[in-house]
């Protein structure tokens, strides 16, 4: 499978984080590791770019983020759990009608895509 | 592991960004660095350096990470953590990465007490200049110099004390991690006397600077009903006082005493 990656990747990573918090909360490996699942190993993306962005979606008010209460038993630094927002499931079902639209126009142009 | 806080502080140190910010950056990228680096030793069972260089890899170059980073910081915190350039000299007093409480100590004592000693001569002279013909007399400029030759004498004591009072907690309040029994008893019982200890050089030094106060302005303070409320508040207060100051040498164990080298190149994959 062609990897996608770069920009063509960076520009959807919002809407892709959105869509990994649609199955639950999540902290930040765990998003990781459902997103390069979810891609079948075509998702190439420098992994510490994914905080970045979660900032970005926290201040926008897309996802919430709390601090996990205890260490589940295990040692080290405490995790951050992401959960979608109400705003974030708005935006995330937004970015689905954009990206059909999309698939829509560029595949009839492109043809061989319905 | 020590080479990936390391990796995380080469992205989070140069920020600028309010410390709180930092830290939580610093906490969430170690968590997915361990993650990773626990995938790729899993991967290279055998080659433990591969397996870091392969993690680091993953993870991104340390510039670019910090360049995505700073531009989530918001632009008035950027603003208010902009280095201030008369300020500079100033950082000369704060603990290097890598050295030691002691040598800081050492090190910062030496010139806080040269700084002082200097501003108290001046005073003298001062004094010596413009006052000796007008107050002749009066005992209360000979009450303030002693204030403050005293405070000279007393201030790498009084600065740098409580700091190693701190990391002795802060040691004693670790090592209860881990321990069970009679030891975990031990060491929390050393990390409460060393609190202890805190709250009363913070009680003592106010008492000592009050007391010095009431003979430079001649007024009977020892037996006064609120010279020992002051005392006991002021020792008191401290407690906050000092649980940041353990707190900052935690912060300082954990990242900002890490001695990293400001390059952000990645070792590459064996």
């Amino acid at each position: 499978m062609t990897p996608i990656e770069g920009e063509q990747l960076r520009g959807h990573l919002s809407s892709l984080i959105l869509a990994t918090l649609e199955a639950g909360t999540a902290h930040g490996w765990e998003i990781w590791t459902r997103l390069e699942a979810a891609g079948d190993g075509a998702l190439r993306l420098k992994e510490g770019s994914l905080y970045p962005a979660l900032y970005r979606l926290e201040q926008e008010g897309l996802i919430a983020a709390r601090w996990e209460s205890q260490t589940s038993g295990r040692r080290g630094p405490r995790r951050r759990i992401y959960r979608l927002t109400r705003k974030g499931r708005r935006r995330l079902a937004a970015a689905r009608g954009e990206w059909r639209q999309f698939v829509s126009v560029i595949g009839g142009l492109l043809g061989g895509v319905t | 592991m020590i080479e990936l806080r390391k990796q995380v502080e080469r992205i989070v140190r140069p920020l600028r960004a309010s410390s709180h910010r930092k830290n939580r950056m610093r906490e969430e990228l170690l968590v997915h660095l361990g993650e990773l680096y626990e995938q790729e030793r899993a991967a290279h069972p055998d080659n433990e350096s591969a397996a870091l260089a392969t993690a680091l890899e993953r993870f991104g170059d340390p510039a670019a990470l910090r360049a995505e980073l700073q531009a989530t910081v918001p632009a008035v915190e950027r603003g208010l953590t902009l280095p201030i350039p008369f300020l500079g000299p100033m950082k000369r007093f704060t603990r290097q990465p890598g050295e030691t409480t002691l040598d800081f100590i050492r090190r910062t004592a030496v010139w806080a007490t040269l700084i002082n000693a200097l501003v108290w001569l001046l005073f003298v002279l001062f004094c010596a200049t413009f006052l000796r013909q007008a107050r002749a007399n009066d005992a209360s400029s000979g009450g303030i110099l002693t204030l403050i030759g005293v405070y000279v004498v007393m201030f790498p004591l009084l600065t740098y004390g409580p700091q190693l009072l701190c990391e002795r907690t802060w040691f004693e309040w670790q090592k209860r991690v881990g321990a069970v029994g009679a030891a975990r008893t031990r060491a929390m019982g050393r990390a409460a006397v060393f609190l202890s200890a805190l709250l009363v050089v913070y009680g003592a030094f106010t008492a000592l600077f009050l007391m010095l106060l009431s003979r430079a302005i001649t007024y009977p303070l020892v037996n006064n009903f609120w010279f020992w409320t002051i005392v006991l508040i002021a020792g008191a207060a401290g407690l906050p006082f000092g649980l940041l100051q353990i707190r900052a040498v935690q912060s300082w164990e954990r990242w900002d005493g890490l001695v990293i080298d400001e390059s952000s190149r990645v070792p590459r994959a064996a």
